[in-house]
């Protein structure tokens, strides 16, 4: 009796041992937990297109459809809800080789535009250095003069010119920039809302409202004329060589370089310190309301509270997508008059190295020097881009919390 | 044309008239002396928006008003009533925990608000079935306390209804 109870100890756990097995192979099992997770995916996919036909993009639209092909090249659409939905189905891929081979055929385009104005300075430069020695050999100085003024002034138009088309540019660039973020910043609020930041839209609505108008406002109606100013300077200083105002276009110039600087590190460093603290406050109110619903409604709080979690889900999604695409779209525009920019900053340079040996000291010293200005109308562009950026950067980054 | 514009014209107005007056004029003693004049006359021109600054005849004042952001209240709005529906039906799976079954419950909440605020509880007992030992006890006063406990509104937002 006692042998028969003891013998009937390993043929319980064979038993026992296959009916694991069968559980754990078994692919009924496994295609509920599949098909619980597709189901979620499934009623998520359902509320991010509920919720993204719920928003008007359509002003990004239509800034996306003014841009040339280089900027639409990088933002890499032509229609801003297909480049969302790409983000939100994770189907995005960056075109690196694309971007730089856009990128370089912009630039050497740019180059051949210049090209013959370029030559034309060139050309300007040498004569003048013809005449005025010739001028000299017959001994009188005065003709000379006149006609370094002469070609100097017509210098002066040609770089008037085309300088005036990089600023209206740039103004222009600036303009579409404001444009894009008072589209981009109400519905990105909303969605930070949407999800139980309070806390951070309180503090976001103002200081978006103070990038969007009062910094592009310093920078539309202070820097811009600051850089006109230093202009008009460098061409009247260069004028004669007697009249020297080379110390008040050092003093713009550092005016010029201060506000910028000072509004740029003012408003980092305030946007990046308030998005920290407001981030925390939110995380923990939100925390703490996910674990009131969960503590109160025992067995099933998780499951359903995780159903608004698919509200919240969404507008994260869509907030971060929505972000992300006005980052594209901001490098889209900004990518042209950079460009331009940058080609006649150079082009300029290498026709003042050309001439300086020639002998067109004058003319090489003020291509060199409206050269060394053009930088700053790139330290504009970079700075009102970077700030857009932190601040869309920092919104990405608060209320990710579920 | 604006201040700005006008101010730059000036300048180079003042500069090209000191150009040409330095290309005219013929080399003798005198013409130091107009040389200094002339300069003097350029700075003047140059500081003249200083002086309007001081005068307080040149206003930064435009740029300091703007306002803020209005956020989509619809958007808004439409997510705040499926938290509601998410609550409501929270609160009925508490109330059925609780033994009090098949209640059917409405959250009214504010519009145009940026987080969700209850306006009122709804609570329907037409059908309500009350098992385990809940048949001895004052319903009404008991849903109301679980109901205040999960949403943390005040008494007087909650109507029940049956």
């Amino acid at each position: 009796m006692k042998y028969s109870i003891y013998m009937l100890y390993p043929i319980l756990a064979c038993l026992f041992g296959l009916v694991i097995i069968s559980f754990s192979f078994s692919s009924d099992l496994q295609v509920n937990a599949y098909s619980d997770e597709e189901n979620i995916q499934d009623q998520l996919d359902d509320t991010v297109t509920e919720q993204l036909g719920q928003i008007d993009l359509s002003g990004l639209q239509e800034y996306l459809d003014r841009l040339d092909y280089a900027g639409q090249t990088v933002f890499g659409s032509t229609n801003i809800w297909d480049k969302i939905n790409q983000l939100l189905s994770g189907d995005y891929q960056e075109g690196i080789g694309t971007f730089l081979s856009t990128i370089i055929s912009v630039l050497f385009g740019d180059f051949l535009e210049l090209l013959p104005i370029l030559c034309t300075i060139l050309a300007i430069g040498i004569i003048c250095n013809l005449l005025s020695s010739f001028s000299l050999n017959n001994g009188d100085n005065s003709i000379g003069r006149i006609i370094e003024f002469v070609c100097f002034g017509l210098v002066i138009v040609i770089i008037t010119s085309l300088l005036y088309g990089l600023l209206d540019s740039v103004g222009g660039v600036i303009n579409n920039i404001k444009g894009q973020m008072d589209i981009l910043f109400p519905i990105i609020l909303t969605m930070i809302a949407s999800v139980g930041g309070a806390v951070s839209v309180g503090i976001f609505q103002p200081m978006t409202a103070l990038l969007s108008n009062l910094v592009i406002q310093l920078f539309s109606f202070i820097i811009i004329p600051l850089f006109v100013f230093c202009f008009v300077f460098v061409i009247v200083g260069n004028l004669s060589p007697n009249i020297k105002l080379d110390k008040f276009q050092k003093l713009f110039n550092t005016i010029f370089k201060w506000i910028i600087g000072i509004i740029f590190s003012i408003f980092s460093s305030l946007f990046i310190l308030q998005g920290i603290v407001a981030g925390s406050f939110d995380s923990m109110t939100v925390r703490a309301a996910k674990f009131a619903i969960k503590s109160y409604v025992p067995i099933l709080g998780g499951y359903l509270s995780d159903g608004f979690n698919l509200v919240a889900a969404s507008s994260v999604l869509i907030k971060n997508a929505v972000g992300f695409t006005g980052l594209l779209l901001l490098f889209g525009t900004i990518i042209s008059p950079l460009l331009d920019i940058i080609i006649f900053s150079l082009g300029l340079r290498l026709i003042s190295a050309i001439l300086e040996p020639i002998g067109a000291q004058r003319i090489s010293n003020f291509l060199h020097q409206i050269a060394k200005l053009t930088n700053y109308l790139i330290t504009i562009l970079l700075a009102v881009g970077f700030m857009y950026i932190l601040a869309i950067g920092v919104l990405m980054c608060t209320a990710n919390i579920l | 044309m604006t201040g700005i514009s006008l101010y730059l014209l000036a300048i180079t107005g003042a500069v090209v008239l000191l150009v040409v007056i330095d290309l005219v004029l013929p080399d003798s003693q005198i013409s130091k002396y107009i040389k200094s004049i002339s300069s003097i006359f350029l700075v003047v021109v140059i500081c003249t928006p200083v002086v309007k600054l001081l005068q307080g005849q040149i206003s930064f004042q435009d740029i300091w008003n703007y306002d803020d952001y209005v956020l989509d209240q619809n958007y808004l709005y439409n997510t705040q009533l499926k938290e509601a529906e998410g609550m409501a039906s929270n609160l009925e799976v508490l109330l059925d925990n609780e033994g009090y079954k098949n209640i059917d419950i409405i959250i009214n909440i504010y519009p145009n608000q940026t987080t969700m605020k209850i306006n009122t509880i709804f609570a329907d007992l037409s059908k309500l079935v009350l098992s385990g030992n809940s048949e001895h006890i004052n319903k009404y006063t008991a849903i109301k306390e679980l109901i205040v406990k999960y949403t943390g509104v005040e008494e007087d937002k909650i109507i029940i209804d049956g």
